[in-house]
């Protein structure tokens, strides 16, 4: 279309000018710094708009304008060429040239045409009228598109003639098309108007504004005034009935409403200062109470927990943290298995138990458990919680804490312990232990003294034991026990109690008052003490005393006897006139006296030696027969000088026992000796001895005085003489029986006296516990007199061996080689009995229990009488090692097990060999033997 | 507006067009009145004479409008042809070759050809009083007393108009014809002072002037 082209031309200038324009205003209502006035806003935002405005419309009014130029100047062309078109029809119709031509003439007039130029529709031209300076017109118009085009300043109208349905030619017309020009001129005239308006609005609405800013600045300004001196007293005027005004009037009203709200806010500000400081110093001392309670539970090691029930998550605090030995919480709370964990793995079911029995029935026990330190070491804990609900009583969670109890529990222990102790020493001790409260009403006594008095805890209550007071002593007791409750003295009082075994016991009594934190008594405590032995002691010891001063006036008297006939001797030796036989006679007085003194006095030494315990036995096995027959021996003078039947029953089988064989012949020698004293004339003594399957016994009787029942308990106390003539006569000094006790009483035995009473006769019997060895063969010699005990044939032996199967079969064959053979069961006893035999030659197993062979060995060649001795060591460790051991122990020889018998014999002979010949003086027993191995 | 006057355009263009291929086959030949015959030029004069001519009222009662030709067979085929699409005076035309003047009956215009040597005057007598445009193709055919009258001038068909016969036909002659005829003569005209054998443009300005007036 050819119309299109020069319009969309003008289109895209307007554009253009149209985006400059946006631009521009796009950057004048840019986002601007805040603090612009508002005068300044409505200043731009007049100016923006009225800019805006005027460009719109100028733009607006431009484009029409052109539009509108355009149209009426191609309309007036296209006039123009139609009444051209209609005056030159004629012409053409009837082509006249030069009226064409005179036509196209006229159009000098129209200084806007350049060029018109008629066409025949052929295409050529016909006539044409050419302006001055314009370019000619195309000489032939081939085509014809009737219409206008617009090129630049140029408007070309081609236009068909036609008349009456007949194209008679075309017409062409150039004229000028001054667009360039008109929009500058618009522009001009635009840009002028828009200034002028712009400064007339600027102007205008800098006038008009103020209605609007001049009561917005009052209010800025009382608003800034107010927010400088802070006085809501302050208000603006209200100068206009818009919506300012309304707003001034809200301001004020908001003022009004600010200043009462800030007298009141001032008010309560003060209140609410005041509260703050209290609630401060509240919170400072909150916080420091909680930081003491912090401390005071870190130091007294408690830890707090929490369980959360529904997410099933426990939290532990610092302080429980520590108690596991921890520096701080997190691993714990981080890893719930590692709790668990460190619970002692005992103690995990109680934990597990009372965390179910929690969640059954809302009520966590407290449980008690330990757990592991990072070090191993055990630490005892107690763990004690609450739930807690929530509004609907669902349990929420479990908050509680766990406490060292370790001490606690350490206590509890050492408590118990310590109660046991003392309920076992209470019960233990003899003497009674009582509690009675402030009214000394009894609460409490211990069972010894309950036992005693044959009460049980309730009868002996209150005063309850007031009924057992001996009646003599009962109502004194009582007043005076009052008497101490009420004034708070030391309770101190001897009194009988009337035992539950009928009889009366002396109690000493000793009691103190139990004073509270106030010093007011809150009961009493103290002993009650049997003295009743005490006393019966007293008596005894009164009693023995007694009988010891007897002892020695008859000592004396007993002594003096000898005394005299010696005297009378030994003057008569003196005597110049005395002969020989006279002399003979008091030689033999003498000898006789200083015999029986010398009797005394052995006798004497011996209970001495008894009673002091230092009467050594030296024990050997002995035959029954012969230890009989020796104390038979010894009675015999006696028993027959009295003419008394003397009848001995042993038992069939011999029996061989382990004892002293002097001493026991010492018992039983007295008791034959009593029994012939105590005996009339021609009276009868039996000795019966009997084995029986524990002990052995050998009872004397005799048809003598008897002994009456009272006196029975005190035949075997020293210095005891039953009360008769016979001992007037006889003499002694009483202390027979006591030595025979003694020395029975030293070989673990017995001696009993029984009679059916006086003159009826007596029987005692001694009881020996038996030992092991029956020997049925050998038989040992038994000296009677002599005090050193008979020397075997050849050197003494002793065999040690815990194995006591071993130790006695080498023994047996030993001792039917001819040796003295001691036994010894364990280390320690080989070595006493070494200590105590001295033997020459030692067989030690090494292997005992107690003391080894070798440390026996080392502790006999440290003595002297050991150095020399063979040692020989029996036992199952054979290798080199064991021998070496022997050899630095001090073994002669080693010898494994089982022995070769033949070979020890081969040692102890050559040993013994040798010993004879080092010796030099005799060997065997009888009187005075040999002394070997005693220490010089 | 813009798009209206673009189709405002589109439309005087597509006329244009629709007019140059409709009018190209006759007019063309037609326009080029050098090449065309001078019977051509004629006819092609007398159908545009009718487009300057008005006649009276009570002329055009017919629903059609004739153009009788006597003598001048040529004229008569040439305006055949040329009438054929054609309207004058808004009704169809038909072109009726007489032989007689009093075949003439009630044809709006009649030519006489030269062939008639008659006296034109009692030819053209016979039409007095009716509206009929007689055109004549002879010298001094105005003086026969028709309106118009066909001259050849330097090879080129020109023509005169009587003013006077033409007012006597109730006929009225626009202007624009007295413009391009080459002789105008009429009664009004010496009145005016305009001298008939003036230059065109000054008869014609004088005529002008004189219609004017």
């Amino acid at each position: 279309m050819s119309g299109a082209a020069p319009f969309n031309r003008e289109r895209g200038l307007m554009r253009r000018v149209l985006r400059g324009a946006q631009s521009f205003l796009a950057e004048l209502t840019a986002v601007r710094p805040a603090r612009e006035s508002v005068r300044a806003k409505l200043m731009r935002v007049v100016s923006l708009t009225a800019v805006i405005a005027l460009l719109v419309a100028g733009s607006a009014l431009l484009w029409h304008d052109l539009t509108v130029y355009r149209h009426s100047w191609t309309s007036d062309l296209t006039t123009e060429a139609s009444i051209l078109s209609i005056s030159m029809a004629p012409a053409l119709a009837f082509d006249d040239q030069a009226a064409a031509e005179r036509n196209l003439v006229a159009l000098e007039a129209r200084s806007q045409v350049l060029v018109a130029a008629l066409y025949l529709p052929s295409g050529e031209l016909y006539a044409d009228y050419v302006r001055s300076g314009a370019t000619a017109p195309p000489a032939r118009l081939p085509r014809v598109v009737a219409g206008t085009r617009i090129s630049g300043e140029r408007v070309e109208l081609t236009q068909l003639i036609v008349r009456n349905g007949e194209w008679l030619g075309t017409i062409y017309l150039r004229a000028r098309y001054d667009v360039m020009g008109r929009v500058l001129t618009y522009l001009g005239i635009l840009a002028v108007v828009t200034a002028s308006s712009l400064i007339a609005a600027l102007i205008l609405s800098t006038a008009l504004q103020r209605g609007i800013t001049a009561p917005l600045d009052s209010m800025a300004d009382v608003a800034r005034q107010i927010v400088h001196q802070r006085d809501y007293s302050l208000r603006v005027q209200k100068t206009t009935n818009d919506e300012i005004g309304l707003v001034v009037e809200a301001f004020n009203s908001m003022l009004n409403e600010v200043q009462l709200r800030t007298r009141a806010l001032e008010q309560s500000n003060a209140a609410l200062q005041a509260e703050v400081q209290v609630r401060n110093a509240a919170e400072t001392a909150l916080e420091r109470a909680n930081a003491r309670v912090e401390s005071a539970m870190a130091a007294a090691e408690i830890g707090s927990w929490v369980w959360d029930l529904q997410t099933d998550e426990a939290k532990v605090d610092r302080n429980l943290a520590a108690l596991y030995g921890f520096d701080d919480e997190k691993k714990l709370n981080d890893d719930p298995v590692l709790r668990r964990q460190l619970i002692h793995p005992d103690d995990l079911a109680a934990v597990g138990g009372a965390d179910a029995q929690a969640l059954r029935t809302g009520v966590l026990p407290s449980t008690e458990f330990r757990i592991v330190q990072p070090d191993g070491s055990s630490r005892w804990v107690a763990r004690r919680g609450k739930m807690h609900f929530d509004a609907g009583g669902k349990p929420v969670l479990m908050a509680g804490v766990l406490i060292d109890v370790t001490a606690q529990k350490l206590a509890e222990h050492a408590l118990r312990k310590s109660e046991s102790l003392y309920r076992a020493i209470g019960e233990s001790i003899d003497y009674g232990v009582w509690v009675c409260d402030a009214e000394g009403r009894n609460t409490y006594a211990s069972e010894p003294f309950l036992r005693l008095l044959g009460l049980t805890q309730e009868q002996c209550s209150n005063f309850g034991w007031g009924h057992l007071l001996h009646p003599d002593d009962a109502a004194a007791t009582m007043e005076a026990w009052r008497e101490c409750v009420r004034t708070g003295r030391l309770w101190y009082r001897e009194h009988r109690f009337l035992g539950a075994d009928g009889e009366f016991h002396a109690v000493l009594a000793k009691g103190v008052p139990i004073r509270d934190e106030n010093g007011k008594i809150s009961g009493w405590a103290g002993i009650n003490l049997d003295i009743s032995r005490l006393k019966h002691t007293e008596d005894a010891l009164r009693e023995a005393d007694r009988r010891k001063d007897e002892f020695l006036a008859t000592l004396a008297h007993e002594l003096r006897n000898p005394l005299a006939p010696i005297r009378n001797a030994a003057k008569l030796l003196e005597a110049p006139g005395a002969d020989d036989r006279q002399r003979q006679w008091g030689r033999d007085v003498i000898t006789r006296q200083v015999q029986r003194m010398a009797l005394l006095l052995d006798d004497l030494l011996d209970v001495s030696r008894i009673t002091s315990g230092r009467l050594q036995l030296r024990k050997q096995p002995v035959d029954l027969a012969s230890l009989v027959a020796s104390a038979v021996e010894t009675a015999r003078p006696l028993i027959d000088s009295k003419q008394h039947v003397m009848e001995t029953v042993l038992p069939v089988e011999s029996i061989e026992l382990e004892v002293d064989p002097l001493r026991l012949s010492q018992a039983l020698s007295n008791l034959l000796t009593n029994a012939a004293k105590y005996t009339d004339p021609s009276g009868h003594i039996r000795l019966v001895a009997s084995a029986n399957a524990g002990d052995l016994s050998i009872a004397v009787s005799d048809t003598g005085i008897g002994v009456s029942a009272e006196a029975i308990p005190k035949l075997f106390e020293m210095f005891s003489q039953v009360d008769s003539p016979v001992d007037r006569a006889e003499g002694g000094l009483g202390i027979g029986l006591a030595l025979v006790k003694g020395l029975v009483a030293l070989h673990g035995g017995t001696v009993e006296a029984a009679s059916d009473g006086p003159g009826r006769g007596s029987t005692f019997t001694i009881r020996l516990p038996r030992t092991g060895v029956v020997s049925a063969k050998r038989r040992s010699f038994v000296s009677a007199t002599a005090s050193r005990p008979a020397a075997g044939p050849r050197c003494k032996v002793l065999v040690a061996d815990d194995n006591s199967d071993a130790a006695q079969t080498l023994a047996l064959i030993l001792n039917m080689s001819g040796y003295e053979v001691h036994l010894a069961m364990s280390g320690r006893e080989a070595l006493a009995v070494a200590r105590r035999e001295r033997p020459d030659a030692m067989f030690l197993d090494i292997g005992m229990p107690d003391m080894s062979g070798y440390e026996v060995a080392e502790n006999v060649r440290r003595e002297v009488w050991g150095e020399h001795a063979l040692l020989v060591a029996v036992t199952g460790w054979g290798q080199p090692n064991d021998k070496e051991k022997s050899k630095t122990a001090g073994f002669n020889h080693h010898l494994t097990k089982p022995v070769d018998l033949d070979h020890v014999e081969q040692l102890l002979a050559a040993f013994s060999k040798q010993l004879h010949s080092r010796d030099g003086s005799g060997q065997s027993g009888g009187e005075g033997g040999r002394d070997w191995g005693r220490a010089g | 507006m813009p798009l209206s006057s673009n189709a405002r355009r589109l439309r005087m263009a597509l006329t244009g067009l629709a007019a140059a291929c409709a009018i190209g086959t006759v007019a063309w030949p037609a326009a080029a009145a050098e090449s065309y015959s001078e019977d051509a030029v004629k006819a092609a004069f007398l159908y545009r004479f009718t487009g300057y001519v008005d006649w009276p009222a009570n002329a055009l009662n017919d629903p059609q409008f004739t153009v009788a030709v006597l003598g001048a067979d040529g004229v008569a085929s040439e305006l055949e042809r040329l009438l054929q699409n054609r309207q004058i005076q808004n009704r169809p035309a038909q072109v009726r070759s007489i032989k007689n003047i009093k075949e003439l009956d009630g044809a709006q215009m009649l030519y006489i050809g030269a062939s008639h040597r008659e006296d034109l005057r009692r030819l053209i007598a016979a039409t007095a009083g009716r509206p009929v445009l007689v055109v004549t193709n002879e010298e001094g055919g105005l003086d026969g007393g028709s309106t118009v009258n066909f001259l050849l001038v330097d090879q080129r068909v020109r023509f005169e108009i009587s003013l006077d016969a033409a007012e006597s036909s109730s006929l009225r002659v626009a202007s624009e014809l007295l413009a391009v005829a080459i002789r105008v003569r009429g009664r009004r005209l010496t009145e005016a002072g305009c001298d008939e054998a003036g230059s065109s443009a000054d008869v014609a300005a004088c005529i002008r002037e004189a219609a004017r007036r």
